[in-house]
């Protein structure tokens, strides 16, 4: 199977620095490729780099980054646009954030549908009424200002945001940190559910491996930059060649654990 | 506008939380500025019902000329016999008028070059920040004087030269707002959903710098009037017989001696309409600016 996007060799600085260094991976058609790693390993750096969107501080020094046989850093400003939203979905580590705190959700998850020009006005209300409900939130939801929405309501709106023009790949940094913990399955189930339904292959960021055991078919961990291991879930879980995995590894709580344990 | 801005004002506010000592959002100040106002706008909308007398007609016998304000003239008549009060209720009109235009204009302009200027940043932003440079460099009064002088001074001139001339302040304001708003997560999350960057601008960031611009246009509302009414009272505003709070003045400034009230009203007139712009700005940075409100608290 070709994958759908392939990161390849891809260095990144920031002030001289290597924020990212020689990273590869693949995302293959319906699959599931997480990487996994701690804060301030570049997890977040490398989603933005495939939709071309690294801060302005970072350089790009080599390296491309391939969706759908093309090279996205060369496309123009306007195919870029074009891919980031419709066909490319991405939901950020922060939902207190991610939302415009002075306009109603369902305009902002609305706003999606008619930047890429797939829907006329008319249909828009009912069209975002649907995404709630996808996400099992109540379309009533749509009219709510942000702060009115618990952390994980809007995170369900932001996935609604995300899955709006029906992409083919879906980002989700970090989605579930911020929440509670119950909250964080309901949220994982979702994304799960629209993964199966919609056949969707998902980039998944997370420092969590037992969200990577639950939901990732592939797994990349990563550290200061560099990919230390890569291969599918079951032999990294099963047997971890790097330390720096191990420890992570570790980390999972297993029932009828005395103590948590911390790597280190 | 005002519901406009109680609108903006009550969402802002919630997100903001709540503040007991601040929690009536109609802060007094506020309340008398919007009050005054209100009464003005509406002396200058129903202008011809509220004034007692034709406010161009003249009456040059020497028993109605310079009348003391009385029953039949409140404020008194000028040296040609006309009825002060009912040029001055003519020249709300002008002075609200000029105020707010002017201060339209030099919004859109001033919103427009801040907002790009922060929001690409580099090349274009050094490039307007030189002419907002520019502009600060000239005396903005003597600027605004020589324009009119040789456009030709009447109102449109008036007011879109002083639009023109004051949007600066404005521009660096909301150029610094948007600098730290393109950096927000939700500006972040437009963009990678692709919406294009004049939406990310004027529905995302620039709602979100609004606070700060309306305390800043609301003060420049008072100080447009103030510059109309010194136009003209140096005859560079708007020019006789119309009728406008300056040229009053003008008129009145050489009678001062026996005729007090030919300047007692004009002069009080732009006192309490400019105060009360600058209390209702006042009040609105009171309840917006949430650095004040935990120095208050
Ligand atoms: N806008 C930025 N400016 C400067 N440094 C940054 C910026 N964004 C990220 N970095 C740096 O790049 C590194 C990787 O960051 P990031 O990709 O956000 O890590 P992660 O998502 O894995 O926590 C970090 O060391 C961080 O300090
Ligand atoms: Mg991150």
């Amino acid at each position: 199977m070709e994958p759908i996007l392939i990161i390849n060799n891809l260095i990144v600085t920031i002030a001289g620095r290597r924020v990212i260094d020689d990273v590869s991976l693949e995302l293959y058609p319906g699959r599931v490729t997480a990487i996994v790693g701690e804060s301030g390993s570049g997890k977040t750096l490398t989603a933005l780099s495939v939709l071309d969107l690294l801060p302005e501080t970072a350089k790009v020094v080599s390296g491309e980054v391939i969706f759908d046989g093309k090279d996205v850093f060369k496309l123009r400003e306007d195919e870029k646009r074009k891919i980031r939203g419709f066909d490319i979905g991405m939901v950020f580590q922060e939902p207190f954030t991610a939302l415009n705190p002075v306009m109603k959700v369902g305009d902002q998850v609305g706003e999606v549908l008619l930047a890429h020009n797939i829907i006329k006005k008319k249909e828009l209300k009912p069209k975002v009424r649907e995404l709630f409900e996808q996400v099992k939130l109540s379309p009533n939801v749509a009219d709510s200002y942000p702060h009115e929405l618990s952390g994980g309501m809007r995170q369900r709106a932001v996935i609604a945001m995300a899955m709006a023009c029906d992409p083919r790949v879906l980002i989700l940094d970090e989605p579930t940190t911020a929440l509670d913990v119950s909250i964080q399955e309901e949220v994982l189930a979702l994304v799960s559910s629209i993964q199966k339904k919609n056949n969707l292959s998902i980039l998944f960021i997370t420092h969590d491996f037992s969200i990577v055991n639950m939901l990732a078919n592939e797994v990349c961990v990563m550290k200061e930059g560099i990919i230390v291991e890569k291969g599918s879930r079951e032999d990294v879980l099963r047997s971890p060649q790097n330390e720096y995995t191990k420890k992570l590894i570790d980390c999972i709580p297993r029932i009828g654990d005395k103590r948590d344990r911390l790597p280190g | 506008m005002v519901l406009g801005i109680g609108y903006r004002f009550i969402a802002r506010y919630s997100i903001l939380g709540t503040n007991s000592e601040h929690n009536t959002i109609m802060n007094k100040r506020i309340l008398f500025g919007l009050i005054i106002i209100t009464i003005m706008a509406l002396v200058a909308i129903l202008a011809p019902f509220v004034a007692t007398y034709d406010p161009l007609e003249m009456d040059l016998s020497p028993e109605a000329r310079l009348q003391a304000p009385s029953a039949q003239h409140l404020f008194g008549t000028d040296n040609l016999g006309r009825d002060v009060f009912s040029r001055m209720v003519y020249g709300t009109r002008i002075s609200l008028s000029v105020g707010f235009i002017a201060v339209f204009i030099s919004l859109i302009v001033g919103v427009f070059l801040g907002g790009v200027s922060g929001y690409y940043g580099g090349k274009v932003d050094s490039g307007i920040m030189r002419l907002v440079e520019v502009m600060y460099c000239f005396p903005t009064f003597f600027l605004i004087m020589m324009v009119i002088t040789f456009l030709g001074p009447n109102i449109v001139n008036v007011m879109v030269v002083i639009g023109f001339t004051s949007w600066a302040g404005l521009c660096r304001l909301v150029r610094a707002e948007f600098l730290s708003l393109r950096e927000r997560d939700f500006v972040h999350s437009a963009k990678v959903q692709g919406v294009s960057d004049m939406r990310v601008i004027f529905r995302h960031i620039l709602p979100n710098a609004m606070a700060p611009v309306y305390v800043s246009a609301t003060l420049s509302v008072g100080g447009a009037i103030l510059v109309e009414s010194a136009l003209s009272f140096l005859g560079l505003g708007v020019q006789i017989p119309t009728a406008s709070w300056g040229n009053i003045l003008t008129a009145g400034k050489n009678y001062i001696d026996f005729a007090w009230w030919l300047t007692l009203f004009p002069g009080m007139a732009i006192l309490i309409t400019v105060l009360s712009f600058n209390m209702i700005g006042e009040g609105l940075r009171e309840v917006l600016d949430p650095k004040l409100k935990e120095r208050k608290g």
